[in-house]
């Protein structure tokens, strides 16, 4: 950014206005973290944070208005997601299980912990434009032309790539253990 | 089981935790809120402060004296008079003991100091060495202050304990009195206190300065210590960078080259660390020739020094009179003056007039010894406990077929000790 661009007044360069689209996204930014990185929801909120942080910084670049500001934070949080997957490789703790104390947690919700987490797995193992597509799609309820705009995909390309992806991942689901477990239940 | 697409769209949805306060919390002073944005007004009120000071004070004369007035360059006291201690009144009014002065052999002075063999040219050679010895370019009057003849450059190290730096003086000497100009790096050397009424504050160029006039001293038989403001002693210290200075006149309105508050100001304020010496003139003042070699050059005649001088006693100055051609060398402080005259031009050819009177031979010359009459000098004149000297001197004169010599002894310049009649003609006796 040169030093004029710093100066740039943008539709958020004002507090306000930055205010205001920080209180409108921030759980989408949240959850569309959360699904990217597999949690946990503490790292998810600190990224989250961490998001905002850089948007701020970057407020003067930004083009377009307050509701389109989503799909511009969407690629920062994108941004910090991979950059901290850089520094932390390895996982330390089970996502969802370091969300929930133990002791209190029924076996209702222990399989929906257990659920959730093999989720989060299969979507890991999905290739990244894909897994972003769905958690787009479902995590975030994004139309399909919303979609297709932001990774600059056609929307019956994007289409095609949800129908398929989702296929998958019911086929995986079903032949994981947590969906045979289920299946017992 | 197998689950249907829109069972897992809801898992998918279901997928994150709500969203919970921590971020919120987290995030309560970011520079959007409220909060962050006051304290980033407040961040910025303090940066364009510091950034307007800081130009103020790097690109304003007034700011860099502003800047510096935070700085005393002087040690003060706002008492204007305080009681000497009675070791101070002993050691000041108690006479020094008239002991005998013991010969020592000296060699006699080369034509100019440590190679520098153009009396015309002494002060650039003599600054130029003392710049090699300390290592520094030192900063330098523009040109020679008017009526002020260069008379020596010096250094000192350990000037007390707890002053570790350099004093770099070059002094310039008229017979009215004496201009120093000295520089240094880091703190101010020890110094004695100053009337902090006295003290103004002064530009020097674009620099903060304190300039004094006055000093502290003993009035003739009294015995305290009393701050005056007509003690013929102007002092400004200040301040450029790391590098400090001290200019200090001692001479009085009237006297030879006095230098007034404004002029010292303005010889101050036009330093430079390499001076043009193209258009520099070297004055000279016949009554204080600082060295042998540049007295010769004036008189266009030998000049004899001793080979045996008291104990600790050095060259002081020559001084030569166009109207007897005399020279006169002077050493210790003036307290023995050695006086040589071409016979034909001579007033002095004998000491007939004076009382005491005594033959004596000097060498193979004939010569007489004399003491003068005791005089009441300056130092006694005034109500007691003045210093109760009694001002003998010792007169010794002999000729050749073409010179008068005489040599003579001030007992009260020297302060104590005493040369007898059989010295002062070993003295005569080693000019070379």
């Amino acid at each position: 950014m040169n030093i004029l661009q710093r100066f740039r007044q943008t539709a958020i360069s004002a507090p306000t206005a930055f205010s205001e689209m920080y209180e409108r996204n921030r759980v989408a930014v949240f959850r569309y973290i959360y699904s990217l990185m597999g949690g946990p929801a503490d790292d998810a909120e600190d990224l989250t944070a961490e998001t905002f942080i850089r948007a701020w910084k970057a407020r003067h670049a930004f083009e377009g208005n307050v509701d389109s500001a989503i799909g511009w934070l969407l690629r920062i949080a994108k941004r910090v997601v991979i950059d901290n997957h850089r520094r932390n490789s390895v996982r330390r703790t089970s996502a969802l299980q370091s969300d929930l104390k133990s002791e209190t947690t029924t076996e209702e919700e222990f399989l929906r912990i257990q659920q959730g987490e093999e989720l989060l797995n299969l979507l890991k193992d999905l290739p990244t434009e894909h897994r972003e597509i769905l958690i787009l799609r479902y995590v975030l309820d994004w139309k399909v032309n919303q979609i297709a705009t932001h990774v600059g995909l056609s929307e019956n390309h994007v289409s095609v790539i949800i129908h398929r992806t989702l296929t998958n991942l019911r086929k995986q689901w079903t032949s994981s253990s947590v969906g045979k477990s289920h299946e017992t239940h | 089981m197998k689950l249907t697409e829109s069972q897992m769209a809801t898992m998918l949805e279901n997928l994150p935790p709500a969203i919970r306060p921590r971020l919120d919390r987290r995030l309560s002073s970011a520079p959007w809120t409220p909060r962050g944005v006051k304290r980033r007004q407040t961040l910025t009120v303090i940066y364009v402060t510091t950034l307007l000071l800081a130009a103020f004070i790097g690109l304003t004369p007034q700011g860099r004296a502003f800047a510096q007035t935070i700085f005393k360059f002087f040690r003060t006291t706002d008492q204007s008079s305080f009681p000497l201690s009675q070791e101070d009144i002993d050691s000041l009014y108690t006479p020094a003991p008239t002991q005998a002065l013991s010969l020592v052999s000296v060699t006699p002075l080369p034509l100019l100091p440590n190679g520098c063999d153009d009396p015309e040219d002494l002060y650039e050679c003599e600054i130029q060495k003392m710049e090699k010895q300390v290592n520094m370019d030192l900063k330098e009057f523009s040109t020679s202050p008017s009526g002020w003849p260069f008379t020596k450059v010096e250094s000192f190290t350990g000037i007390s304990s707890g002053y570790k730096g350099t004093v770099i003086t070059i002094s310039y000497q008229t017979s009215g009195g004496g201009l120093s100009l000295s520089q240094g790096l880091g703190d101010f050397p020890p110094d004695q206190q100053v009337l902090s009424s006295a003290v103004e504050r002064v530009n020097i160029g674009d620099y903060y300065g304190e300039y004094v006039d006055g000093g502290f001293g003993v009035g003739n038989g009294n015995i305290d210590v009393t701050w005056s403001a007509v003690a013929a002693e102007q002092r400004i210290r200040w301040k450029e960078g790391e590098r400090w200075f001290e200019l200090t006149a001692f001479s009085g309105p009237g006297t030879s080259g006095y230098l007034d508050k404004k002029a010292l100001i303005s010889l101050a304020s036009d330093m430079v660390f390499q001076p043009d010496s193209s258009g520099r003139t070297t004055p000279v003042d016949m009554d204080t020739i600082p060295t042998i070699a540049l007295a010769k050059r004036i008189c266009g005649c030998d000049i004899l020094q001793p080979t045996k001088l008291p104990e600790n006693m050095s060259l002081d100055h020559i001084k030569y009179d166009p109207q007897w051609k005399s020279i006169t060398v002077s050493y210790g402080y003036n307290s023995l003056r050695i006086i040589q005259t071409p016979h034909d031009s001579a007033m002095i050819t004998s000491l007939d007039t004076y009382q005491d009177v005594e033959a004596v031979r000097v060498g193979e010359a004939e010569g007489q010894y004399g003491e003068s009459p005791a005089q009441k000098t300056i130092w006694d004149s005034a109500t007691p406990p003045a210093f109760p000297v009694s001002n003998t001197y010792r007169v010794l004169l002999w000729k050749t077929d073409t010179m008068v010599y005489q040599i003579y002894f001030d007992q009260s310049f020297n302060w104590g000790g005493q040369l007898t009649k059989e010295q002062l003609i070993e003295i005569a006796e080693s000019l070379r």
